[in-house]
């Protein structure tokens, strides 16, 4: 208990004796970690702008005239069966028309003298990868009931929109492996650099009989302090990017909080784990 | 009884460098004695083994109770506290005060508080650098940082203090009083080894001298021998 209060006093009192080293460090390690907080904003809003036009790829099959929810329940049942197929919803004619007067008005529909929109049965798929073999394989599958009129597929769109997908996810996921690589080897090496200069006190501490956990536990503190102080200061500088984006696209995500909260941690995670790398080079026993 | 036993001690370097060979001696509790011998002659490696920094190839090294064939790397640290350290760059911690290096060579060793602040000001006092208290070690003299380093290695009232060239960065009465201090200690009962390339000092203090040369113990001149 005695060590770990040394250690705590320790580690805070090379806060300020140190003062220009920790302020290097924390800024580095912040740089770091706003460029992994960037780029997890960046392919969140891709994610989400990507999510935001697959929802509005929906499959539609306008149903015969007079067709009923109860006429149309089996294919209802059979659709929802199908791979991909996230909900499925009966649209009356009458619902269909008032859909349509809300957003182009009653005019256009002025002088007819019966409802001209079929009933149907609206698809939402799953936004996953194989958006576009969904959409092929139940089109190939129920275009031809006997109660389908006609079918809207929007083929292309969703074949389009699964490979955006896939090469987004792949793009980021290298790109994200890249920038993780980067930002350790920059945290290690900042560790590294301010407990290099200390070389010989850890060498000093040795030889007047200090443990090796007696000599860790400050350096280890210390990485910890300064890897969370620079993950809140990255999550301030995140937040304040985030907030100026919105006001040029209002649509843009923010890091969720639990997110928020893993680059903090995350940041002590390196500054400890950077120190126990460093202070291998010179602990002897 | 012997504080520090070398038994037929080996130690060589990468190919062909003997750094020691087939030395022996002992050092009683108590007793005084110079290490001396050129640059080069085996003075540090000696040292390194007594301080168990390093293991020797051939025969066996004693020192307060441990010895280098059975000792754990965990029981190093233990050995070290029974030992003094003094070096020539003093080698002060440089993130700490005067008090703070002597207090740190008793926390290592988890004394109460009370007792660590007590016995470091009772060592500041017996190296009159009381006023030094809060001193950082550049704000120190040569002479003043060795009292400090001295100070740090009687901390743990060692049973043998080892001194490698203690009086190399300091002018002549620097020396003189860091050698009256040396003597003192010892009177007081603790076991000093001393390495010195300085032949005056050894010329003007009768005791004991080992003579180390190209890694072998060429002369061990006991206390007062011409």
């Amino acid at each position: 208990m005695r060590a770990l209060f040394f250690a705590i006093g320790q580690a805070f009192s090379s806060f300020w004796r140190r003062s220009f080293v920790t302020f290097l460090s924390i800024i580095t390690i912040t740089i770091a970690m706003v460029i992994l907080g960037a780029f997890l904003l960046i392919s969140l809003n891709l994610r989400g702008a990507i999510g935001s036009l697959k929802r509005q790829v929906q499959l539609e099959f306008f149903l015969k005239d007079g067709t009923t929810k109860a006429d149309a329940s089996s294919l209802i049942e059979a659709i929802k069966g199908e791979r991909g197929v996230e909900s499925v919803e009966f649209v009356t004619a009458e619902r269909a028309k008032i859909e349509f007067i809300d957003e182009f008005g009653e005019e256009l529909l002025e002088g007819l003298k019966r409802n001209p929109f079929p009933p149907s049965i609206r698809v939402e798929l799953a936004k996953d990868l194989t958006m576009g073999e969904a959409v092929d394989s139940l089109a190939a599958k129920f275009k031809d009931d006997k109660l389908v009129e006609e079918l809207s597929a929007p083929n292309r769109i969703a074949h389009s929109l699964a490979k955006a997908s896939r090469i987004s996810l792949i793009l980021t996921g290298l790109w994200g492996l890249v920038l993780l690589i980067a930002a350790t080897t920059i945290i290690t090496n900042t560790v590294k650099l301010a407990i290099s200069q200390r070389g010989d006190s850890i060498r000093v501490m040795q030889l007047v009989g200090a443990s090796r956990n007696f000599v860790r536990l400050p350096f280890l503190l210390e990485g910890l302090i300064h890897g969370l102080i620079s993950g809140s200061l990255a999550w301030a500088v995140l937040w304040g990017l985030s907030e100026a984006a919105g006001y040029v696209l209002p649509s843009i995500i923010p890091i969720p909080l639990p997110w928020n909260i893993s680059i903090v941690l995350l940041g002590g995670a390196f500054g400890a784990i950077g120190s126990i790398i460093a202070l291998r080079r010179y602990l002897n026993y | 009884m012997s504080v520090l036993h070398f038994d037929r001690v080996s130690k060589s370097y990468g190919k062909g460098w003997i750094a020691l060979s087939d030395v022996s001696f002992a050092i009683e509790d108590g007793e005084f004695a110079f290490l001396v011998g050129s640059s080069g002659a085996g003075k540090s490696t000696l040292l390194s083994l007594v301080i168990m920094e390093q293991r020797p190839d051939y025969g066996l090294v004693e020192v307060a109770g441990f010895d280098s064939n059975s000792i754990k790397h965990e029981q190093i640290p233990v050995l070290r506290r029974k030992l003094g350290i003094v070096f020539q760059d003093f080698r002060l911690l440089p993130d700490m005060t005067a008090a703070e290096n002597i207090a740190f060579a008793l926390k290592v060793t988890g004394q109460p508080r009370k007792f660590i602040k007590r016995r470091t000001f009772e060592l500041l006092a017996k190296m009159g650098l009381s006023h030094k208290a809060k001193s950082f070690p550049h704000e120190l003299s040569g002479g003043e940082k060795q009292r400090i380093a001295i100070a740090r290695a009687l901390a743990n009232s060692p049973l043998l203090l080892l001194a490698d060239e203690p009086t190399g960065n300091l002018d002549p009465r620097a020396t003189d009083e860091l050698m009256e201090l040396l003597l003192e200690i010892n009177s007081q009962g603790t076991s000093i080894l001393m390495a010195t390339h300085n032949t005056d000092l050894i010329d003007r203090v009768p005791m004991r001298v080992l003579e180390l040369e190209n890694g072998v113990l060429v002369g061990d001149r006991a206390r007062g021998a011409e």
